[in-house]
């Protein structure tokens, strides 16, 4: 059933906030990296949409996503449901495509059969949660929808979407930001946007905590593209007419598209990312401002621990406190190394040619040759292929990254380098992408022309900042146990007054 | 657990008898427990081991002590590169450890191979995979596999990170934080502060763990190795003359690789000088000369800026190729095996340059020094690029990355020819450089 809603339940916003007077954007010098890249980067981050929804939630939680690699804030759940959304959608996903490639679907019992081949791989007991909490009771709500996608329908899933200019409104004017993100289904079809999710209750009456808010995002970035950006089979097609939806597995909710409110977070979103990162005041004014207390907490929040975690006593408070300042500063240089690496790449993506993205060895042109059992074969350039090798042999981490389409909408696959097939051919595998890339990706693809880079492991710099956060909450409670503990000795030792010593009294000779 | 227990045994007393008194007393601190240091004080033993001294080798006889001791516990060895862990793993190999014995978790969930096990997820391994990994006596992994490796193991473990020249104080902490749940009864640091750090955007994480910590205990100071076994005396002059300007002390030479050149028996390279006939060449050929600087102000060529603002100097970089094909036909073993000379440039850009230029066998004897770091080479070759009338180095001046020289140079064994400017690089305030060409073991060659 389809629930249209008016929802002001939303993050109040404070009046006397102001935007940012400007987004600040590498030059083109930056770009080119022509500049050394060094300490404090003089350009704001390229943000996702993930963070831009964390950063409207909770200035607290913008904290965590930006300095402490955690951006979870919006995930409900325990540990055993994380993950269980993307089993959702790419189920579904799944689903819609084998329909629009010809297969009927008469009943719920046969989604099921189609169900456990597609997840067989999961854990039985994930696999039962997936089916029994959300893929059923979605299929039971869209059984007749989705026996009536005709063959060879135009939709699209995991479709990305980024623009290092994207307006919104403000005063009588409008302001620019980056952003990008993935829509989880561009149904053209129908002339509609699907967010889907796993959260949300059979008696919900407005979708689940800032859902409507991330769809609009996505949205507005599609809106602001070019229409010469988009893959040809779009370009005559106007997403401002578009109908958003937001999916949970019990009800649909509408979003309307004109949302002043939204407009006025987006602003507010952007200059908490901003102030956290570049101000001297802004960590400690986000702790100010953030949108709950002890005694009024946000029970949804998936990093209600950080803020209201039990202290324990061990290491001291005052090594603690010595230990917590030490590492502040490590989570923002963590930052700034992120925006140098992974934030100025997007810029260069998306703000850069491609022969300069060539030049500069960021991305590699090829042309698909074939595409069976997962496997896509690609030509190469031969000084392309010299640099594809060497990307290899310098034993960078990370798969490759297919984009179809272009980086400001298309579909972009990882895939796995398997072997070089011939003279300046490779084979990259796909197979760990469920849904089928002859029917997405490849149909966007109007020119066979394909663009892959290599994802670079900026991961691990987000691990750091989550383990050091970790490391920086844990503690003992017994003051026997942390006497026997080497962890907690060596921290009272660092950041303590204690001796540290190279070597025991009762040393060996 | 050690089934080839006697093996590693006499393999350790052999290797025990070499050892000096630096590389006991650190393998003591090493197997000494951190809490046998009485309350208001920890045991936290940190081994500073300039180039060639032998630091994983003093990690892997303390590892196979502390488990001939304690067959039934666990180690933990830690670096930044999966090329230092392999290192260690061939020195735990030639002790006797069996492949089942001291395993390498690689990031790569699908590289396996003798001593080397991948995996993604602890719950697709097979219980026979499974306990093949918990009974290893020894895991080797790099700091970023820490959380995967400890996800196996018993409490009581011990854990050795080694090369921390590479650890920065965040991956310091961010490790601790994984291993901390294994309870380990030490940990222990070894590497060389010296060295080049992991490359950042950000000044301050450059330092590194072990100056870190001394910067907050003044009072610490760390074991020193002071006995190199990797270079000939006149190239550990040249490294001593770094090590003065970096502000820290002299090693020693040991004396079986004192007077170990290219034409040394160990080597046994013959050097056939008649091939040669431009008699500069010739002299920066010469075996007798180990340590050589050769002034490239007479080269017709400057720098220029690359690829991605990186720097390089084509007139230098065909020097350094007719050098390198020089030794290639110079140098011959007794079998006819050549000698592949070794190239390194601290710019990226020069790399690229030279091996367009190098002969198909000699293209991947090129690397930047980052690279190069933790390796080593019987010659090497350095082009240092710069050259321009401003007398500007760029990092090579700066605190955090000068270190580039000092590594380059440790990297060769018996023979390093060095490729300089000397109006850019000499009596422009660089200290390094300075130091460099004061060396008395230096030969200097001008180009004319």
């Amino acid at each position: 059933m389809l629930e249209f809603y008016y929802s002001s339940a939303l993050v109040s916003i404070m009046s006397d906030e102001r935007p940012l007077p400007r987004w600040r954007r590498p030059d083109y010098s930056t770009l080119i990296e022509n500049v050394y890249k060094i300490g404090t980067p003089d350009f704001d981050p390229f943000p996702t949409v993930t963070d831009v929804m964390n950063a409207a939630h909770c200035p607290v939680a913008a904290v965590h996503n930006i300095l402490h690699g955690r951006d979870n804030a919006l995930i409900e759940g325990t540990g055993g449901e994380i993950g269980m959304g993307k089993l959702f959608h790419e189920f579904i996903a799944h689903l819609k495509s084998e329909i629009a490639a010809g297969r009927r679907v008469r009943d719920v019992p046969q989604i099921r059969y189609i169900f456990e081949n597609f997840a067989r791989h999961e854990e039985e007991k994930r696999r039962m949660h997936c089916w029994q909490y959300y893929i059923e009771p979605w299929c039971r709500r869209k059984l007749d929808e989705i026996s009536s996608i005709p063959t060879n329908a135009n939709v699209f899933f995991e479709v990305s979407v980024a623009n290092p200019y994207v307006p919104f409104l403000f005063e009588s004017g409008e302001r620019t930001y980056p952003l990008m993100g993935k829509i989880d289904e561009v149904d053209i079809e129908n002339r509609r946007l699907i967010e889907r999710t796993t959260m949300g209750r059979p008696d919900d009456k407005s979708p689940p905590r800032l859902k409507d808010f991330q769809l609009w995002l996505l949205w507005k970035t599609l809106c602001s593209i070019n229409s010469e950006k988009y893959p040809e089979i779009w370009r005559n097609v106007n997403f401002k007419n578009f109908t958003l939806y937001i999916e949970t597995p019990y009800r649909d909710f509408q979003v309307d598209t004109n949302r002043p409110e939204f407009e006025r977070l987006t602003h507010r979103a952007y200059a908490w990312i901003h102030d956290i990162l570049f101000e001297r005041r802004g960590i400690h004014e986000a702790y100010d401002m953030r949108e709950c207390t002890f005694h009024n907490r946000i029970e949804d929040c998936g990093l209600r621990w950080s803020c209201y975690g039990k202290r324990r006593p061990r290491p001291f408070r005052t090594v603690r406190d010595e230990m917590r300042n030490e590492l502040r500063r490590m989570y923002v240089l963590l930052a700034y190394e992120l925006i140098w690496s992974k934030h100025l790449f997007r810029y260069q993506l998306t703000m850069l040619d491609k022969p300069a993205l060539e030049e500069l060895g960021l991305i590699t042109s090829g042309k698909i040759l074939s595409y069976q059992n997962g496997n896509l074969e690609i030509e190469l350039e031969p000084e392309q292929m010299d640099r594809f090798l060497a990307q290899r042999a310098s034993g960078e981490l990370g798969g490759y990254y297919i984009v179809f389409g272009s980086f400001f909408v298309g579909i972009k696959l990882k895939g796995n380098f398997v072997e070089q097939s011939g003279e300046n051919k490779v084979l990259i595998n796909t197979a760990n992408v469920r849904v089928p890339v002859s029917s997405t990706a490849l149909i966007v693809q109007t020119d066979p022309e394909i663009t892959t880079y290599v994802d670079q492991p900026w991961f691990l710099t987000e691990w750091l900042q989550r383990d050091l956060f970790s490391l920086e909450n844990w503690g003992l409670e017994r003051d026997d146990k942390a006497n026997s503990n080497p962890t907690i000795r060596m921290l009272e030792t660092i950041f303590g007054v204690d001796y540290l010593r190279r070597d025991a009294d009762n040393a060996r000779q | 657990m050690l089934a080839n227990r006697e093996i590693i045994e006499n393999n350790v007393q052999r290797l025990w008898s070499t050892f000096d008194d630096n590389q006991k007393t650190a393998v003591n601190a090493i197997l000494n427990r951190w809490d046998s240091a009485g309350e208001n004080s920890f045991v936290l033993p940190i081994i500073d081991g300039p180039p060639g001294t032998g630091k994983t080798t003093v990690a892997a006889v303390a590892i196979a002590r502390y488990l001939l001791e304690n067959p039934r516990e666990q180690v933990l060895y830690m670096c930044y590169t999966n090329f230092a862990a392999d290192c260690a793993l061939k020195i735990l190999n030639r002790l006797g450890f069996s492949e089942h014995q001291a395993i390498r978790i690689p990031a790569n969930p699908r590289e396996r191979g003798p001593g080397v096990f991948g995996f993604s997820d602890l719950e697709d391994l097979s219980g026979r995979e499974r306990r093949m990994l918990d009974e290893c006596p020894v895991l080797l992994c790099t700091l970023h596999r820490a959380g995967k490796a400890s996800q196996l193991r018993r409490k009581g473990t011990r854990v050795l990170i080694d090369e921390f020249s590479q650890v920065n104080v965040p991956m310091f902490f961010a490790t601790i934080e994984r291993v901390k749940h294994l309870s380990p009864d030490c940990y222990a640091l070894l590497g060389d502060p010296k060295q080049l750090p992991m490359v950042s955007t950000q000044p301050i994480l450059y330092q590194n763990i072990c100056s870190y910590i001394i910067g907050r205990k003044s009072d610490y100071e760390p074991f020193s190795l002071i006995f190199q076994h990797r270079m000939h005396s006149d190239i550990c002059a040249a490294v001593n003359s770094l090590r003065r300007a970096l502000g820290t002390f002299d090693i020693q030479t040991s004396p079986n690789v004192q007077n170990r050149n290219l034409t040394h028996p160990e080597f046994g390279y013959l050097y056939d000088e008649g091939i040669i006939s431009d008699s500069t060449l010739r002299e920066i050929l010469d075996p007798n000369y180990p340590f050589v600087i050769v002034n490239t102000d007479n080269l017709n060529g400057y720098e220029e800026v690359s690829y991605k603002g990186s720097l390089k100097n084509t007139a230098e970089a065909n020097l350094a190729v007719t050098i390198a094909e020089a030794f290639y036909e110079a140098y011959k073993k007794v079998n006819g095996e050549p000698l592949f000379p070794m190239i390194l440039s601290p710019y990226s850009a020069q790399v690229i340059e030279i091996a367009r230029r190098l002969p198909p066998l000699l293209q991947e004897r090129c690397s930047t020094i980052f690279r190069a770091q933790g390796r080593e080479y019987p010659c090497v070759i350095v082009s240092f690029v710069r050259n321009n009338p401003n007398r500007f180095i760029g990092f090579l001046d700066e605190p955090q990355l000068r270190a580039q020289t000092y590594v380059a140079c440790s990297r060769a064994q018996g023979k390093l020819v060095i490729l300089l400017s000397f109006r850019t690089f000499l009596n422009a305030g660089h200290v390094d450089f300075d130091y460099l060409c004061r060396t008395q073991s230096a030969h200097v060659v001008d180009i004319c």
